[in-house]
């Protein structure tokens, strides 16, 4: 049995030791962006006694005339065409209902799907009209911030590293096994419950701790991230990714490559 | 603690894990998450101890009281629990949904200190039938992210640790009070003894058919959990050195 106790440390905030020239303008909401009245106000400001304010707490971004805050956390937001990952909570109990559903889906059942229509409320339709859609079967479930996936062509991604995960733009993130056969996707309604072997697991556990520190870290999820973080971490034991020295580094190397690869 | 629902797959997934020593997180079944300790955060309180496991936040306060001991035991002080699960550790815990929870625990500690060799109560009297120390420790749940139990028990460890001798009527200072309670060296005494004997609390969770301890929340919702005390020579695993209390 391994026990590990120790004092808290108080952590140096990690821009420091990044050594970054350009700081990002932060705001709360209530705070002067600007005086200028020649910018175009964007998501998460409005104007107020001639001055530009912020709705939200988070960063400025300027895009010519354009200002919008960019916030830090947020709820997630449905628009057409997003792909999210859900869990059935509630259920209508009509009898049509009972007769249909209940052999396919149940209560706490897990789905992915498309959202196909957002009502004025803020609700959302959502349509697994694909087979790449459905019921998930054997994986984990890691829940992030919304705003810290990124909005990408395709979100479902086989990553070489033996695992395969779906980025939901709600913030729910799915890591499972790769399925043997490219034609029973994630999707159907017959989840497979045979065991998953252990080589599998640990990938999908080291998958998990890797998107869990990103996510702490507060870096953006994709799925060039998310390998580079998988290939930064291979050095390390598994469970002691979530040891905040080790995930400082683990990231701090991420983030170096990232870098690199765009400039 | 909120239950989670959880879809068949998933808990196949799960329990195959056990089975296997591979838990979601990559730990092996009995292996525990970080812990961080804090003695000597709360000032006006005789001892003090802050815990975090995971998302689990405890912290704990003593305050040593002068008091009459009960009838049945005239030579001994006692101590009292009181367990507060704050209304932000757990939505469920608004209003007065986190008593039950509290009475549980305050339960649990009662029965685990009413054991002779946990702690010795004789140091804490004073004059037999008159006069003796009574300790009111506070346990407070600020965040809750599974297996308090554990987590309790190493922060009240902790903070009866922390009670330090000054509290319990040291030479010159303004706790003692009445005649001839200045000097007892009995106050130093249980503090050396608190270290060694205080019992702490594994919590293990029957999943499958293996067993998994220091669970969080996910999967504390699928097992049911059973305390063990251990006895108090093998009170916990051996400790680390404890950091050093600061007296002013």
């Amino acid at each position: 049995m391994a026990l590990e106790m120790r004092l808290p440390v108080a952590r140096k905030p990690l821009s420091e030791s990044l050594g970054r020239e350009s700081k990002k303008h932060l705001v709360v909401p209530g705070d002067t962006i600007t005086t200028d009245t020649g910018f175009m106000r964007g998501h998460g400001t409005y104007m107020g006694e001639e001055k530009l304010i912020a709705s939200v707490a988070g960063s400025v971004e300027r895009v010519n005339k354009l200002i919008c805050v960019k916030a830090l956390k947020t709820r997630y937001n449905g628009e057409v065409g997003d792909i999210v990952v859900g869990r059935i909570t509630e259920r209508r109990r009509s009898a049509e209902d009972e007769l249909a559903m209940r052999g396919f889906l149940q209560e706490g059942d897990l789905i992915s799907a498309e959202v196909q229509a957002v009502f004025s409320d803020g609700a959302v339709s959502l349509h697994t009209r694909s087979l790449k859609y459905g019921k998930l079967g054997q994986g984990v479930l890691v829940q992030v911030s919304p705003s810290l996936v990124k909005r990408q062509k395709t979100h479902f991604h086989d990553l070489p590293c033996g695992a395969s995960v779906i980025l939901g733009n709600n913030g729910f993130i799915w890591v499972y096994p790769t399925p043997e056969h490219k034609d029973d996707d994630a999707g159907g309604f017959i989840a497979n419950l045979e065991p998953v072997s252990l080589a599998d697991r640990e990938v999908i556990s080291r998958l998990r701790n890797c998107i869990v520190s990103l996510a702490t870290q507060r870096m953006m999820l994709y799925d060039t991230s998310i390998l580079y973080c998988y290939e930064a971490s291979l050095p390390h034991q598994i469970k002691d990714i979530l040891k905040p020295e080790i995930m400082e580094e683990i990231v701090m190397e991420t983030r170096q490559r990232l870098l690199e690869q765009e400039g | 603690m909120a239950s989670v629902a959880l879809s068949e797959a998933e808990k196949v997934y799960i329990v195959h894990g056990v089975q296997e020593d591979l838990r979601v997180d990559g730990r092996g079944c009995d292996d525990y998450r970080c812990v961080e300790v804090e003695t000597d955060v709360v000032s006006n309180t005789s001892g003090s101890a802050r815990v975090k496991l995971g998302h689990t936040d405890i912290l704990v306060g003593v305050k040593a009281e002068m008091g009459t001991p009960k009838l049945e035991k005239p030579n001994e002080g006692y101590l009292e629990f009181f367990v507060d699960c704050s209304a932000s550790a757990a939505p469920e815990f608004e209003g007065r949904g986190g008593d039950d929870l509290g009475t549980e625990i305050a339960n649990t500690l009662y029965r685990i200190f009413n054991n002779k060799s946990s702690i010795d109560l004789k140091s804490l009297c004073i004059s037999p039938r008159e006069h003796c120390w009574v300790l009111y420790v506070d346990v407070l749940l600020l965040e809750c992210g599974g297996n308090l139990f554990d987590a309790i028990s190493i922060a009240v460890k902790a903070a009866l640790f922390n009670t330090s001798a000054s509290a319990l009527g040291a030479p010159g200072t303004e706790t003692s009070r009445g005649a001839d309670h200045s000097r007892t060296p009995r106050g130093r005494t249980l503090a050396a003894r608190s270290r060694a004997e205080t019992p702490l609390l594994w919590t293990s969770a029957c999943v499958g058919t293996g067993s998994r301890t220091e669970s969080e929340d996910l999967a504390e919702a699928r097992g049911k959990a059973l305390a063990l005390l251990p006895e108090p020579e093998l009170a916990g695993p051996p400790l680390p050195s404890w950091p050093h209390p600061t007296l002013e």
